[in-house]
């Protein structure tokens, strides 16, 4: 309660660094959140416990065991090979164009313009509804799934370039104009890096939501990936495999973000303490 | 009375410590108006928070009327340099505020809170916001608030250290006309300003720094009732002139001291 | 029209030849994307992409059809369902969140997985649990919504200035007080731009689980629509839930605009 605190700080230390290593894990802040999880679970397994069948609501344990089986299953492997496809050719064409056009509308105020009102609309609305769209113009096949992976990642990366940018060109042309700094020079050198967290976030932000895009698609189209699965476990209430489905999704869609988190340290390593 | 007998204070952060203060100990008799002037990092905002029962000291003792300080209390009132006002809330809510936190009832908080408000020169204005007003005016809500819960002791924290040179010369002037006429109470004033500390002060309190600790105390020989005239007269520009110099040697001698830390330190 | 007379306000002629003029870039990209959509459009360039009178004349017929009042009527009867607990809920346990640690640690390891996983891989499991049905919705609605909320609003208590904590405790400001004058007033922007955010999640939420129960609401119109390849019909509902999108944003936009704490300029 330290922020709403009262109380008159205490005489001598304030401990103000958590600890260090293993003794970390004794952290309250730590130990609580796993209490919590600890009792997510518990809850969980005793509602599962009680329920007469268990093809809505696996307990717990035969959600590991679905793990443990569909790791093993070559076909989970397979469909999964399927669907990184297109997520694949979404996503890096999404970061690429997002940064390209995004770069091109920061530096300048007209292009901004004439773009800006279709960047809002698309950023309100729900992504998923172009997903008929595509359908009608690219069929079922990898131009319709990578295309909707696309949009997903697209219109977060391209805003959040344009601000960065813009951010930095206002101030800073005048400066660099004043020394007589050639624009490309002064682009390469000065701006670029400005905008660079802004850029670095947008694509972590991006990749979020190519993930999103990659189970949308699944869900929506006919799959032959990991969404095929989906449908088969759900149509033969095979509940614990398709919990650990899920799991898998939320694993990749955990280590898609950390692995773009730890881009991002690296190319904004001269940041210092992030 | 406040007596500061043989006050430390060490702050440690990440395994470092610092020393903000060391074995200050002097008196400040009622009623009377003191200053606590000295080069940044001498302690001396640590020590007015000290007095307002807001920080605790690692070592020594503070004492108010014979009691020891160990936390806020209703006999002390604190004025900051950045007013620290609700910006969400008119002139008279914020005036009222020490009030309220008192538990006073609407109706009566409001009334002395416009008393005060109209002493201060703010009569008029109880229903603007903050945003409106000039630093000067908001700084004048925040000695309204002080003063509306009728504190035995006024700590004020460079009360006139953001506003600008002008209307700081405004405010010195009113605050001590104010201070003047009316009941006057034991006041602790921080600042950086010698001119200021000279003027408004019966004794100044220099401090040096690295670690904070009292150089000298100086007692200031202007008569009382003191006015406009004084800050043109003589002797007044001399005696500070002296007192800056001073204030002045120990600065620079700091940031030389500091230089060498710097090249000393193996981190 | 020149009367540069003691008139304060701008009349309307003028409100408006000041907007244009600010934003007449902005107007002709929309115009000059309005015309080129008509001409790829007539050129039957692809099946996906027809002329935009096509479309609207497709919309004029379809907004006043029984079909598409009642897929907005779905739509928004779950929203209407499951935000409003959504929010207040997530007000709520947000401010629990930021005045108490112990709730706050207790939260964090879900609040913190539901808004960096993908959301959407849980449909499937509510799908399984809850069937073809309105109930889905809003669930997920409620999935969507309150993470969102909770998180903004906890970032606003936490945001409150420490001076201003300080302050009250030196006239020795009783927690409920502070609480009541301080945290709460405080913590109002980023509590507002949480429900900000969560209304497009909601509608967004809503139209995605739509969409893969397939025949309820917007969602499912969009999936109809787009399976019996009715293009013209497609893009009008899309057109409609855009607009809807952005107004709301607007809306709410305007209302935390109004309660927007102004700058003290020192």
């Amino acid at each position: 309660m330290a922020e709403i605190d009262t109380r008159v700080e205490s005489r001598g230390e304030v401990q103000t660094s958590p600890r260090r290593g293993l003794s970390s894990l004794l952290d309250p802040p730590r130990l609580v959140g796993a209490a919590a999880l600890i009792v997510g679970f518990l809850a969980w397994e005793l509602y599962a416990r009680s329920l007469e069948n268990n093809i809505f609501f696996p307990t717990v344990g035969s959600m590991f065991e679905g793990l443990v089986a569909l790791v093993q299953d070559p076909d989970f492997w397979a469909a999964y090979r399927l669907t990184l496809v297109p997520f694949l050719w979404g996503w890096v064409t999404s970061m690429v164009a997002g940064v390209v056009i995004g770069l091109i509308a920061g530096l300048n105020k007209t292009v901004w313009r004439l773009i800006s009102p279709y960047v809002s609309f698309f950023h309100a609305l729900p992504v998923s509804v172009l997903v008929p769209v595509m359908v009608v113009a690219f069929g079922i096949g990898l131009l319709a799934s990578s295309s909707i992976v696309f949009l997903f990642g697209f219109f977060e990366v391209l805003l959040s370039t344009v601000v960065g940018v813009s951010y930095i060109s206002d101030d800073v042309r005048d400066m660099t104009r004043s020394f007589g700094m050639g624009r490309v020079r002064a682009f390469r050198r000065v701006v670029l890096p400005g905008a660079m967290p802004a850029i670095m976030a947008g694509l972590r932000i991006g990749t979020g939501r190519a993930v999103v895009g990659m189970v949308v698609m699944e869900l929506l189209l006919v799959s032959v990936g990991v969404g095929r699965l989906i449908i088969r476990y759900r149509a033969l209430f095979q509940a614990d495999l398709l919990y650990a489905l899920v799991v898998t999704l939320a694993i990749f869609g955990l280590l898609a973000l950390a692995g773009m988190r730890r881009l991002e340290n690296y190319v904004l390593r001269w940041r210092g303490d992030a | 009375m406040i007596e500061v007998k043989g006050v430390s204070k060490i702050f440690t952060r990440d395994g470092k410590s610092f020393e903000a203060l060391r074995d200050v100990s002097f008196d400040v008799d009622t009623g009377r108006f003191i200053s606590l002037i000295g080069p940044s990092g001498c302690g001396k905002t640590t020590l007015l928070k000290m007095m307002a029962g807001l920080v605790k000291p690692t070592e020594g003792v503070i004492a108010i009327e014979g009691k020891e300080v160990t936390g806020s209390g209703q006999d002390r009132a604190l004025v900051f340099q950045n007013f620290v006002l609700l910006p969400w809330a008119d002139v008279l809510t914020n005036a009222a505020f020490g009030l309220e936190a008192r538990g006073v009832p609407k109706k009566e908080r409001e009334e002395i809170a416009r008393a005060h408000l109209d002493r201060v020169g703010l009569g008029g204005f109880e229903k603007n916001y903050p945003h409106e007003l000039s630093g000067g005016m908001q700084q004048r809500v925040g000695i309204a608030r002080a003063l509306a819960v009728d504190p035995d002791t006024l700590l004020m924290d460079e009360p006139f250290g953001s506003l600008d040179a002008i209307t700081r010369h405004v405010m010195q002037h009113d605050l001590l006309r104010l201070w003047q006429e009316t009941a006057t109470k034991t006041t602790v004033f921080v600042t950086h300003s010698m001119e200021e500390a000279v003027l408004l002060s019966d004794q100044v309190v220099v401090m040096d720094t690295r670690p904070g600790r009292v150089s000298q105390v100086v007692d200031v020989p202007f008569p009382r009732p003191r006015d406009q005239d004084l800050s043109d007269s003589a002797d007044y520009l001399e005696f500070t002139a002296e007192l800056s110099h001073k204030l002045e040697q120990m600065q620079r001698m700091d940031m030389a001291r500091s230089v060498d830390d710097r090249f000393d330190r193996d981190d | 029209m020149t009367d540069r007379g003691t008139a304060p306000r701008k009349g309307p002629i003028r409100r408006v030849a000041t907007w244009f003029a600010k934003y007449w870039v902005q107007a002709l990209g929309l115009l000059l994307g309005a015309v080129a959509w008509e001409i790829v459009g007539r050129a039957g360039v692809s099946p996906a992409l027809p002329p935009i009178s096509a479309v609207i004349d497709a919309g004029r017929e379809l907004w006043s059809s029984q079909r598409f009042v009642d897929a907005v009527r779905t739509t928004a009867e779950s929203i209407l369902i499951g935000l409003p607990p959504s929010l207040l809920f997530g007000v709520i346990l947000g401010l629990l969140m930021g005045l108490f640690r112990p709730v706050e640690w207790f939260f964090r390891p879900y609040v913190n997985a539901s808004l960096s996983l993908p959301l959407v891989a849980i449909i499937p499991i509510i799908l399984l649990i809850f069937g073809l049905s309105q109930t889905t919705i809003v669930v997920v609605i409620i999935l969507y919504v309150l993470p969102v909320v909770m998180v903004n609003t906890f970032a606003g208590v936490r945001s409150t200035d420490r001076d201003l904590l300080d302050m009250a405790r030196s006239f020795s400001a009783r927690r409920g007080l502070t609480i009541r004058r301080i945290v709460l007033p405080s913590s109002r922007a980023l509590t507002l731009a949480g429900m900000r955010i969560g209304v497009g999640r909601a509608i967004t939420g809503a139209i995605v689980a739509e969409q893969v129960i397939g025949v309820l609401g917007l969602g499912g119109l969009v999936q109809r629509l787009g399976g019996a390849f009715a293009v013209e019909a497609l893009y009008a509902v899309i057109l409609f839930i855009g607009a809807v999108g952005v107004a709301s944003l607007a809306l709410i936009n305007r209302v935390e605009q109004r309660y927007q704490i102004k700058e003290i300029r020192v």
